[in-house]
């Protein structure tokens, strides 16, 4: 990495960030894909952390490229990351906001957001084999995950809960 | 600077933090997959499907993968309406 990583930084999250359909979440294996296997700033260990903090904090869970970013290249890295995902997004909404919102019965509209809610699923549903690839290296970790998805669609306990319990169990230094 | 993870209890914390992050996320694509593998078009499962494989599975690009599927997916509610 002798080059100036705030380049490839800006270039793959503009780029991302245009088909980051379903948000952050949904892109997350794109990502994991560019920052471990493609561009090695970090390790699989290292990008499921990151996700892990970007879902605990507050604020959209966008801010995982921040993180992104500053483990790459420090502040610099995290702001070019960070606007690069969500600059070109934001003026596109900017542009399309009033049309799409005048064509809300229109039925090419409808046929838009239909067909990319399983799209959507998919990727999402792809974010979530990724990470657990990355962050079940065993079987406790893997216990932990497995519970707490039962928990989270069973129940309606608040996730900061399922948070804590996790952390606690972590802390044993079984995982 | 810092490197998460690198203090020995702070990385078991959040080791554990990451594995239930894991399984939030895992619940949430089950919500979202209940009422699409119920009813509405019955396209939907499929392309689904297709974007999990292609992403997860496959390991293709996030554009490519929907650059070919969500053309397809909006063609296909757009006749099934």
């Amino acid at each position: 990495m002798n080059e100036n990583p705030l380049i490839p930084l800006f270039g793959y999250f503009a780029l991302l960030s245009l088909f980051a359909v379903g948000g952050a979440n949904a892109a997350i294996p794109e990502m994991h894909r560019i920052a471990v296997d493609v561009m090695h700033w970090m390790s699989d260990r290292q990008f499921a952390d990151s996700f892990a903090i970007a879902q605990i904090s507050p604020g959209p869970n966008v801010i995982i490229v921040t993180l992104i970013g500053y483990h790459v290249a420090g502040l610099a890295g995290a702001a070019v990351a960070t606007v690069a995902m969500c600059g070109p997004t934001c003026v596109f909404a900017f542009l399309v906001a009033r049309t799409w919102d005048r064509f809300k019965e229109a039925r090419w509209r409808i046929a838009i957001q239909a067909g990319l809610v399983p799209v959507s699923l998919g990727l999402i549903g792809a974010s979530a084999f990724v990470l657990a690839r990355s962050a079940d290296h065993n079987i406790y970790a893997a216990l932990i995950t497995a519970v707490t998805a039962i928990v989270a669609f069973a129940t309606r306990v608040n996730p900061l809960w399922l948070f804590a319990v996790g952390g606690v169990l972590g802390l044993s230094g079984w995982l | 600077m810092i490197v998460f993870g690198d203090l020995e209890i702070l990385g078991r914390i959040l080791a554990g933090i990451t594995a239930a992050a894991v399984g939030l996320l895992i619940a949430v694509v089950a919500k979202m997959a209940a009422p699409l593998f119920r009813k509405r078009w019955d396209w939907a499962p499929l392309i689904a499907i297709a974007a999990f494989v292609g992403v997860a599975i496959m390991q293709w690009p996030l554009p490519l993968v929907f650059a070919v599927l969500a053309p397809i997916s909006i063609a296909l509610a757009w006749i099934r309406r």
